[in-house]
């Protein structure tokens, strides 16, 4: 029964109150429109459509009815020229504002704009319902502030009985209706606070408020230390958001290389230092060259891995601090930090951008509304934003009479092999680098091992500077090939030149690592006394680190825009240089990847990274603001901004797995570091345990640790998770499926309108203007009572008494009656039997219900509860609601098809329509935990 | 409170609001003023606001009285908006009204036009604007009435990852 109770659920759910609002609604203005009946009442809610909100997953709290406030002024509209065409033009589609699932219902009261007085003759409100938080949006009503206030207070009330100030800021009234709320909330607190309620609901209520003000101070301390800001806002003015965009990613980092030093610095450095080992080459002194080659005096110091004693300290008294062990920790403390913000950081950007915003190529909405960067503020960017947008707009629409001509099979064929020739050559690149980088590593060793006493400078740097010298060189070498290509859209040559750029920087980094990592190099190196390979690694990255600042500062900043900046006063041909947001953005993740290589092997790596992001801010604003000029395309910051975050999460997710190894595969070496004499730097830790365990006055711990390393723990950690994991992708299935059907449904919203429309203008045509309207205002009105006296009749209490008046509500909405149906295609086509089976195929939905109808000739009242009479359990509620729809609205146009006899036939269509609700219901109650 | 800032930013943009209000009033008269309300011409002359299309109708909109005059707290609900926290709807909300140039809740096809003018200062031709225009509102359109009621708009801006990246003016 379920399988085919969920969709109808659903179905109902959106179009018995779709339609119960188009009828009320068009009842309203029809009311308005004949000047028959007069609304007494100012705002008047129209209809309460009673539902539950167990679909969306919150089963236990319902939902507040809808309610449609049309304002006061409504009937002040002056109506002189409304036809029947024009209100349906006015019917907004209702269903629009569902886009998450979960919101109930936007009410948009139309009107019209009273111009003499220069106010809004009406108010716009629409409210919607999310999970935790609603938003509001008042059109300001022209005078009566307090009324507005009050009113709106009033909702958020009934909602949920807590405003905070998040709330109040989603609603978009001016200040001092917030204000008004505001004060108005804080009074409606302290009367509560004087009622006595529940203690435990009262400490809860208390935590949660504090929890709250707690988050909202955090947030506040954290916005007032924004680091950079003025730059920051003088660049996004000048270069627009995409460069705006590089210089947060800088910030980002920067930031979270400062706690990262803090944690590696105060845990293992300053320990150390408290108890310095003796050096083992007291003679060597510090000359200078060591900035930059990283090795001699620095190999000694608390620099790099090998300085550091696997003994315990006791500078101070009774105190034991155990350097493998904090070693160890530290390091995977900041690798932990590192992950929960790239992970929380990537999650963001990937749901706002990817999944919350779906995107297509060619979306001319954005190009149109979301063109122009608002934070632009200076004279000449704003210049180019126009001519920006222009050309782009001028591309788009070339790109679509281009598309519509495809591309011959021979061009397909020429690009395709373009394309495997690049990518050929690419890997021949790669594969040449990551050789030549093994070769040149492989000779310095030797020449290091021959002549141990004079090593050059240049020697022990010349690794660096090759692979800085491939990184400057190839990325420019890389664009050129893939622009080469010819990709559709030049997004995509984007993409795919930063996968390539990365990929091989990765590759020339992956192959030092494996170099160092190798056991026959480590296996001669154990042989020689005083020689370290994690150190040794340790001032390779160092130096790599180094060359590469120095590179992107004097060659890509200082040669590519400075320089060319002074050429271009010689030669006019020559543009200033664009920045170059992709390469600069792959430079900075390379430089972070390097430091997550490096920390484990020189702690203080990070400080340098510190340095080095300090200095390169500010180079770079100066550069960017002196040198360069706005890239003549539009950047997509927040896509791409997406694609960087994934690139650095990926990159740290190998740095980890590559310390990984090295922590519990890889044997340290013999005689220097933490972890001297042992088997894997790893067993410090499981010797730390083993003695804990041993320990008779830590007895507890090493039971929880016992329990916690058991493989039955781990096994249902891992079922947990696992269980976790299903029920979480069941669920965003069934999202998915959810978002489906209502976005399907708001298609067909709109083809019925457009239909209805259509069958009007065709009336209208066939038999001209008659003066029919007064039979459908009486005849709707009994109607609207009808389903007002059934709803009404049981207050909605509780959840229960809800989705029961729901399924009563529904009934009557879905409920079709055959003989009417008839009646009213007969009235429509005016009695003559052939026009009758055109009209039906006009709308297959319809025919189908008519089709159905002949074959169960009885009655069609509420066929899908049993679920199989059609055959697919989908279509049958909005058949059905859509031929009640149907018949409704013929009801509306019938008396004015016929001018003849329409009295009989509204009296028999009132009379329809009055039994209605005498029909006998038996409402079903749907198992509502199953969804 | 009721907007997205700190309290510093609230100080600095009244040090704003001050500065651009000497330039309309002597600071004798401000003294005596409790609640200084500038005119559009003087707010326009922000740097914000100066290069952007959309100046006039942003003052419009956020604007507390019918000649388009701003108090302070205007000001402020106005940079509140176009705040990086500020959730999408209610910048959708402000968007739309600011998109739609005659104030009769729907996006018509001279608003379009407007706003495309406004964006390429003319450059396009005709039949290009005219192209555009149907595009968007196929694009937009649900209902079939050939204008884009809010719903709409917002649906559409949801779809469209730029939006909060762009809507967006920093303090």
């Amino acid at each position: 029964m379920n399988r085919y109770v969920k969709p109808n659920i659903l179905h109902i759910m959106s179009d018995s109150d779709n339609i119960l609002h188009s009828l009320d609604e068009t009842l309203k203005q029809e009311e308005l429109m004949f000047g028959l009946d007069h609304v007494n009442d100012d705002t008047e809610q129209i209809s309460e459509v009673p539902r539950n909100s167990s679909y969306v997953g919150e089963p236990s709290q319902p939902y507040n009815e809808q309610s449609t406030l049309v304002g006061n002024r409504m009937k002040t509209v002056k109506e002189t020229s409304y036809g029947l065409e024009d209100i349906l033009m006015e019917m907004p589609s209702r269903t629009l504002g569902r886009r998450r699932g979960r919101f109930i219902e936007d009410v948009v009261a139309s009107g019209r704009q009273d111009y003499n007085t220069g106010t809004f003759s009406r108010s716009t409100y629409s409210r919607r319902f999310g999970s935790n938080r609603r938003h509001r949006k008042i059109t300001e009503v022209g005078g009566g502030d307090e009324e507005l206030a009050d009113e709106i207070f009033k909702e958020i009330i009934e909602d949920n009985k807590e405003v905070d100030n998040e709330e109040i800021r989603a609603i978009a009234v001016n200040m001092e209706i917030k204000r008004k709320i505001r004060r108005q909330a804080f009074t409606n607190r302290e009367t509560k606070k004087k009622n006595k309620i529940g203690c435990w609901w009262m400490f809860r209520h208390n935590m949660s408020l504090k929890f709250r003000h707690f988050k909202e101070d955090t947030r506040k301390m954290f916005a007032s230390a924004k680091l950079w800001d003025y730059h920051l806002k003088q660049v996004e003015g000048n270069f627009g958001s995409g460069v705006h965009s590089y210089f947060t990613f800088l910030r980002g980092l920067f930031l979270l290389s400062i706690p990262s030093f803090i944690l590696s610095f105060s845990f293992i450095s300053i320990p150390q230092l408290l108890d310095p080992p003796a050096r083992n080459d007291p003679n060597v002194k510090f000359t200078g060259e060591e900035l930059i080659t990283g090795a001699n005096w620095f190999t000694e110091t608390i620099m790099y891995y090998g300085y550091y004693t696997n003994g315990t300290i006791q500078t101070i008294p009774g105190s034991m601090y155990k350097m493998p062990l904090a070693y160890l920790l530290a390091t995977a403390g900041y690798f932990l930090l590192c992950l929960l913000w790239l992970v929380k950081s990537t999650a963001t950007s990937f749901r706002r951008n990817y999944i919350e915003a779906k995107e297509d190529e060619s979306d001319f909405i954005s190009k149109v509304f979301c063109a122009w960067d608002f934070g632009i503020t200076s004279e000449d960017a704003s210049k180019l934003q126009h001519t920006m947008i222009s050309t782009e707009l001028k591309e788009i629409l070339a790109e679509k009479r281009r598309h519509k001509e495809s591309r011959s099979s021979s061009k397909k064929c020429k690009v395709f092999l373009y394309r495997l020739v690049t990518w050929m050559l690419y890997l021949a690149i790669t594969g040449g680098c990551m050789a030549l980088v093994y070769f040149v590593n492989k000779e310095l060793l030797n020449k290091i091992k021959d002549s141990l006493e004079g090593i050059v400078v240049l020697q022990q740097i010349s690794l660096a500077l090759i692979i800085s010298a491939i990184n400057l060189v190839m990325p420019i070498f890389i664009n050129l090939m893939t622009h080469w290509e010819d990709y559709k859209y030049p997004r995509h040559e984007m993409y795919i030149a930063v996968f390539r750029n990365f990929l091989l920087k990765l590759g020339m980094l992956a192959v030092i690592c494996a170099f160092w990592t190798d056991d026959d190099l480590k296996s001669t190196q154990t042989n020689q006394s005083g020689s370290c390979w994690e150190t040794d690694l340790g001032q390779e990255i160092y130096r790599l680190v180094i060359i590469d600042f120095l590179f992107t500062i004097i060659f890509a900043t200082f040669c590519a825009e400075f320089i060319r900046k002074l050429l271009t006063k010689c030669i006019p041909k020559l543009k200033l240089a664009e920045f170059s947001i992709v390469n600069n953005v792959m430079d900075l993740i390379y430089g972070q990847t390097l430091c997550w290589i490096g920390i484990y092997f020189s702690p203080l790596l990070s400080l340098i990274i510190i340095l080095k992001y300090f200095i390169m801010f500010y180079i770079k604003k100066v550069s960017v603001m002196q040198n360069c000029r706005m890239s003549t395309q539009r950047w997509r910051a927040a896509q791409s901004q997406t694609l960087f975050n994934a690139f650095l999460l990926l990159s740290f997710l190998l740095c980890a797995a590559f310390l990984c190894v090295v922590v519990f595969l890889e044997t340290p070496s013999y005689d220097c570091g933490p972890y001297r004499g042992l088997n894997r730097s790893y067993d410090a830790i499981i010797i730390e345990f083993q003695r804990l365990a041993s320990d008779e006055s830590s007895y507890w711990f090493a039971f929880i640790m016992n329990v916690i390393s058991s493989v039955w723990f781990l096994y249902s950690i891992v079922v947990i998770l696992s269980t976790a994991v299903v029920l979480v992708r069941s669920r965003s299935i069934g999202y998915h499926k959810f978002a489906k059907a209502l976005r399907e449904q708001i298609s067909l919203e709109g083809q019925d309108k457009a239909l209805l429309l259509q069958w009007l203008r065709d009336v209208s045509t066939n038999h001209g203007q008659s003066s029919g309207g007064q039979h459908v205002v009486p005849l709707l009105k009994r109607h609207r009572d009808s389903i007002h006296s059934t709803s009404t009749s049981a207050p909605p209490s509780r959840h229960n008494s809800m989705s029961h008046e729901f399924q009563r509500e529904s009934d009557i909405l879905t409920y079709v009656d055959p003989q009417h149906l008839d009646a009213s295609h007969l009235k429509i086509s005016d009695g003559s039997p052939g026009k009758v089976r055109k009209r039906e195929h006009k709308d297959p939905l319809l025919h189908k219900a008519l089709v159905n109808q002949a074959k169960r000739p009885a009655t069609l009242y509420m066929e899908h509860n049993a679920g199989d009479v059609f055959g697919s359990a989908r279509q049958s509620p909005e058949v059905q609601n859509r031929s009640s729809s149907f018949s409704n609205s013929q009801r509306n146009n019938s008396p004015s098809t016929s001018s003849s006899n329409h009295d009989n036939r509204a009296a028999l269509a009132m009379s329809l329509a009055n039994q209605h609700p005498t029909e006998p219901s038996s409402p079903v109650y749907y198992d509502e935990g199953t969804f | 409170e009721c907007t997205y800032f700190t309290m510093k930013e609230i100080k600095r943009l009244y040090k704003r609001f001050m500065e651009l209000s000497l330039l309309y009033y002597s600071p004798t008269e401000l003294k005596k003023m409790s609640r200084p309300t500038l005119p559009p011409h003087i707010i326009a002359t922000m740097a914000e606001l100066k290069v952007n299309p959309f100046a006039d109708r942003i003052i419009h909109v956020f604007s507390d009285d019918v000649n388009g005059c701003m108090t302070f707290e205007g000001f402020l609900n106005m940079f509140s908006v176009f705040n990086e926290q500020a959730p999408r709807d209610v910048k959708a909300f402000y968007a739309f009204r600011i998109y739609d140039f005659d104030g009769d809740q729907y996006l018509e096809h001279g608003d379009l036009l407007r706003t495309l003018e406004r964006i390429t200062r003319r450059s396009l031709k005709d039949e290009e604007a005219e192209l555009i225009i149907t595009k968007v509102l196929e694009e937009a359109e649900m209902d079939d009435d050939m204008k884009i009621s809010f719903m709409e708009f917002e649906h559409v801006l949801s779809r469209a990852p730029d939006f909060l990246s762009t809507f967006h003016i920093r303090v």
